[in-house]
């Protein structure tokens, strides 16, 4: 990629630090553009063809800094993951920023050795045990949803589906009422996706607020979910304080939904347009859970981002302390120095060590529920609704940002 | 350096090279099995990299608790001798254990 090698005259003139030269400069924003609304993977899965690590004058917005490291390597990816003392999660996120306070989400944006203290307190919270109580809850949840779906003979996926079902299971593990689901649907839209600031921080208060209640309400009468558990855990033998128990529920609530919503998406989508493979995956059920390994590998939808604590180098390219890397996690699973073919998805394919659920000691807390929601969702359609495809005419609407996803699939059946 | 003898999924053995104070995660990985997933990079997080420990060394090596054991309920193939091979500290006296890849679940 010949634009990638060089960008005349130096650097500095257009903004880029001075320290980022000799390295390679590219525009490359995950947010602002075009060839995120084709395919954001194949998009992203150009700049294999470019260097390992790169800056990007672009990548970054809104306050949080302007240009970032992108490194396109699974390897470099893996070093930068498990070196937290170089690389540091705190900021990551940033939502607290967004509503000008100052909190971290636990454990996503504390670092070790403080992380690990958390992360063990935390992790029982959605031990694979946990997980299978939960799955009869998934399982209804999912013919709930289902029921109507398939009286009919189509739908818009991602309203009827997609986006319902984790809100539903994260609300059963709050131990929240179904019926308050619509306003959450509002928030997490607002939130993760709106192109306006103004209803992306009401969202962000809004939801401060109703944590801050829950918190408060499970305090005066605490029960066996998720917020009983996070107001009554004790760290250094005293309570969370207020702010860590909203950064807690706050990550709880962001990292389960529009993830698992954005995946199922892509999956549906993909067996949508690759018949063969969904005709096979109804033959093979017992094959589901390790199509879901794949599909995750072949859509890992999360984008995230580490900040240098000192200098440092990344795969020969010398950073500076305070230097953001972005951390674009389909890159490392679609690298061709990792996989075969890596755009094609193969039920069959062995080994798929993929970063759909990160790395290091960050790995996704909540990566059984959600494989087993995955899996639930997948086996549910497959045995109630005969094969879908996608409705001709119907735009299937993508789109790139922190986490990619699919606004709009129509399908029919 | 110590030895780990490593029996596939395919039922294939295999004795490879283990240094002292490496996890017999990060030495089975070394050693080109990539069946072995350790998707977490050996963080007891993501259960894939689940062994079974050999009868004659469950003893030696001790049976999985904690985090561990718990992460492991999640396993089909969980049985007394099921670890996770990146909570397994090789040592000298760990020089020749046996353990299985565990079948994927």
């Amino acid at each position: 990629m010949a634009e990638l090698s060089t960008l005349e005259p130096p650097a500095a003139a257009h903004g880029i630090p001075a320290h980022v030269a000799p390295a390679p400069v590219h525009d490359f924003d995950l947010f602002d553009n075009p060839g995120m609304a084709k395919c954001p993977f194949s998009t992203v899965a150009k700049l294999h063809d470019g260097p390992d690590v790169f800056w990007s004058p672009t990548i970054l917005r809104e306050g949080q800094g302007e240009g970032a490291w992108v490194v396109t390597r699974a390897e470099l990816m893996r070093h930068i993951l498990q070196h937290p003392e170089l690389f540091s999660s705190k900021g990551e996120a940033g939502f607290s920023k967004l509503i000008d306070e100052d909190w971290d989400m636990i454990p996503l944006e504390v670092d070790p050795p403080r992380h690990t203290q958390f992360r063990q307190l935390l992790n029982p919270i959605l031990y694979p045990r946990v997980v299978s109580q939960m799955t009869p809850g998934v399982i209804a949840r999912a013919d709930e949803l289902i029921d109507p779906i398939a009286k009919g003979n189509g739908c818009e996926f991602m309203e009827a589906f997609g986006r319902p079902f984790p809100i539903s299971i994260f609300m059963q593990l709050m131990g929240l009422p179904l019926d308050q689901m619509p306003i959450f649907l509002v928030w997490e839209e607002d939130l993760l996706h709106s192109t306006s600031l103004v209803r992306r921080k009401a969202a962000a208060k809004a939801i401060r607020l109703y944590l801050e209640t829950l918190a408060a309400d499970r305090r005066a009468n605490p029960t066996d979910d998720l917020a009983s558990l996070v107001v009554t855990s004790k760290i250094d033998g005293r309570l969370f304080t207020d702010d860590e128990v909203i950064g807690t529920l706050y990550l709880f609530f962001v990292g389960g939904l529009d993830t698992v919503a954005s995946s199922l998406g892509w999956f549906f989508h993909h067996l949508a347009t690759h018949p063969e493979q969904q005709q096979w995956l109804r033959d093979n059920p017992d094959e589901i859970p390790h199509a879901v390994e794949e599909l995750l590998r072949r859509f890992s939808v999360v984008t995230s981002r580490r900040q240098c604590t000192q200098d440092t180098e990344v795969g020969g390219v010398k950073m500076k302390q305070g230097d953001w890397i972005s951390l674009t996690y389909s890159l490392a699973s679609l690298d061709p120095r990792e996989f075969d073919n890596p755009l094609d998805v193969d039920f069959t394919r062995k080994g798929v060590r993929h970063f759909g659920f990160s790395f290091g000691p960050h790995f996704c807390i909540g990566s059984h529920l959600a494989r087993r929601e995955m899996a639930v969702a997948l086996r549910q359609w497959l045995a109630r609704i005969p094969q879908w495809r996608l409705k001709p005419g119907a735009p299937v609407l993508m789109h790139g940002g922190g986490v990619f996803g699919v606004e709009r699939l129509e399908l029919e059946w | 350096m110590a030895t780990l003898t490593v029996t596939r999924r395919d039922g294939a053995t295999h004795v490879i090279a283990a240094a002292e104070g490496d996890s017999a995660m990060t030495a089975i990985r070394d050693a080109g099995f990539d069946e072995l997933l350790a998707l977490c990079g050996g963080s007891c997080s993501c259960a894939t990299c689940h062994v079974i420990v050999a009868d004659d060394w469950i003893d030696r090596v001790g049976i999985a608790t904690g985090d561990e054991s718990d992460l492991l309920d999640g396993s089909a193939s969980r049985c007394t001798q099921s670890r996770l091979s990146c909570q397994l500290k090789i040592s000298s006296a760990f020089d020749g254990l046996a353990v299985t890849i565990a079948p994927q679940d």
